[in-house]
């Protein structure tokens, strides 16, 4: 798998980033040595392994739907560099 | 449409939000209208290591949606994560649902007789809430991680008439099957338009956009006019369609690029690692399908074939689930559904019900059997009714205390025209020339005196009598 530079372009532009040109071209060397590593997995021996098995839950299995108490709503926002009435506040982004 | 040149080719994608305590894929409340950011927890806003457990009310829902619809449901439901940058999603993707959706196929028939079929109906979650602000934005997560349905139809509509038509049935499917409220004010259901146009017969498809941000079908129908009628002037003027996604703006009633297809997202979707497979056994299906309770089409042919209600009242009856069920309720206590759905109608909804009815279906019917069985007049049925509305008190008690209970005698009734007489001299003497208006002056004042409770033939015939032996 070979990742190119229009690849780490078009992802930054996916991602709403902006970075040099310099950047992206480590960025995308970084990506291949990423890419290669994991790789390596086509070589493990699978024969003998039934990789098809994911254990499958039924519907009985599933969460009740009961309430649990929420986060106390200056927690929740107590991480984010700004925030206002109770809410979280980014930069304008008007899709 | 403006012009018979061109056919309308519509699909629409509907969501609406699960009547669930909780949300999808945690225990925080499912509930509109809380303080920002209050109904949330390390999933809602997507903090690192937080895992999402999937909600069976919600995937049962979702199924009962398919049902509902005469879909196909599938034997395994599978969740993809649909990743897209965009501050509504803290996580940077929406746990969605691409290749094994919950429901598949469906359809919903016009009252033309016209099929309109869906795609698919599929389970995902909500995003949070943006506001947009001067300088900048506010996010609030309470409604990130709502369930949500997405019903995706063919592009089997071709009018803004049409697509009304089948939004109403599928929403009164969805509030009369308890799967969603469906308030649009709220965003409980959402919709977005797909649109192109063709040459009329021609089974060659043009090139689509997409409408969003339609939040009433009023919106819905004005989009839709208003893009076929743009498309076709395009057309005409020897321009291309371009594949866009475009915005719908309610208040100057135009649509405006949003991005074109260079821009179009791409999801990059993948299954979700942190859920599971889940595999849909028949018998739960089966047990939904057992336990749903009738949609509205059910529900007016009971009134019309079994009741033989006119169909003025059916419509007033289930326009509102709440009224609907409530009338069958009462109609299992009482079964006298004519009488009952004239009390409904004439006494209960001058009332507020858009939340609740005034009083207990027990209540209701207990007065209703009481003038039906003639133990109290219909008059003072009536003003029982109002007390109960007032005071929710006890029928019986009320009844008694308000002396509305027991037989008047017929010598009770006599002693009274006797002494009604001597007091009114005047009418007395009007007998001769206006003989029906005296008669019922008279009757009025012993039902007054009796509070009701005399039998209005019997007084006539003992004020007759008496009034000619004078």
């Amino acid at each position: 798998m070979k990742i190119d530079f229009e690849e780490i372009k078009r992802l930054e532009k996916l991602s709403a980033l902006s970075s040099s040109e310099e950047k992206l071209k480590s960025l995308a060397e970084d990506f291949n040595k990423i890419a290669e590593f994991v790789e390596q997995v086509k070589n493990a021996d699978i024969e003998q392994t039934d990789i098809g098995y994911q254990r499958v839950l039924k519907i009985d299995e599933l969460r009740a739907d009961e309430v649990v108490p929420s986060m106390p709503q200056s927690e929740i926002v107590s991480n984010a560099p700004e925030k206002e009435d109770g809410c979280f506040v980014v930069p304008k982004v008007v899709e | 449409m403006t012009n018979s040149n061109y056919d309308i080719v519509i699909g629409l994608e509907i969501h609406a939000e699960l009547n669930t305590k909780t949300k999808v894929f945690c225990g925080c409340q499912n509930k509109f209208g809380q303080e920002p950011n209050s109904n949330c927890c390390p999933v809602c806003v997507g903090m690192p290591g937080a895992l999402p457990v999937l909600n069976k009310e919600a995937l049962k829902l979702a199924i009962k949606a398919g049902l509902a619809c005469d879909c196909k449901i599938n034997d395994y439901a599978v969740f993809e994560r649909k990743n897209y940058f965009y501050p509504d999603l803290s996580k940077a993707y929406q746990i969605s649902q691409l290749v094994k959706p919950i429901c598949i196929g469906g359809f919903i028939e016009l009252e033309s007789g016209k099929k309109i079929r869906l795609n698919r109906i599929h389970l995902e979650e909500d995003a949070g809430k943006l506001t947009h602000q001067l300088n900048d934005t506010h996010i609030d997560y309470n409604r990130g991680g709502v369930p949500l349905i997405e019903c995706v139809t063919e592009p089997d509509i071709s009018s803004a008439d049409e697509a009304l038509e089948f939004l109403q049935k599928l929403r009164n499917r969805f509030i009369f099957a308890d799967i969603a409220h469906c308030k649009m004010e709220q965003g409980g259901m959402r919709c977005d338009v797909n649109l192109s146009i063709k040459p009329k017969g021609s089974t060659v498809f043009g090139t689509r956009t997409e409408m969003k941000n339609l939040n009433s079908f009023k919106s819905v129908a004005h989009a839709i006019e208003y893009e076929a009628k743009r498309q076709i002037e395009e057309i005409e003027k020897g321009n291309k369609i371009i594949q866009e996604t475009r915005k719908w703006d309610d208040d100057s009633g135009i649509s405006s690029s949003m991005r074109s297809k260079e821009d179009s997202q791409d999801y990059r979707y993948f299954p979700d690692p942190d859920l599971l497979t889940i595999e849909v056994e028949p018998s739960v299906v089966e047990s939904i399908r057992s336990n749903m309770p009738l949609l509205q089409e059910q529900r007016i042919q009971i009134y019309s074939e079994e009741y033989n209600l006119p169909t003025s009242d059916i419509n007033i009856l289930v326009n509102s689930k709440l009224v609907s069920d409530y009338f069958d309720n009462a109609v299992k206590l009482l079964n006298e559904p004519k009488e009952i759905a004239n009390w409904i109608i004439t006494e209960l909804l001058k009332q507020d019900v858009s939340e609740k009815m005034p009083i207990s279906e027990q209540k209701f019917t207990q007065i209703i059997n009481l003038s039906l069985t003639k133990k109290i007049t219909r008059s003072n049925a009536k003003i029982l009714l109002e007390n109960i509305i007032q005071t929710n008190a006890d029928v019986m008690e009320t009844a008694k205390q308000l002396e509305m209970l027991g037989d008047i005698s017929k010598e009770d009734i006599e002693s009274i025209v006797i002494n009604l007489i001597s007091e009114n001299e005047k009418a007395v003497a009007d007998y001769e020339k206006t003989p029906d208006k005296v008669v019922q002056f008279f009757i009025g004042n012993v039902m007054k005196q009796t509070k009701g409770r005399a039998n209005a033939a019997m007084a006539r015939d003992i004020i007759i009598a008496k009034l000619q032996n004078k």
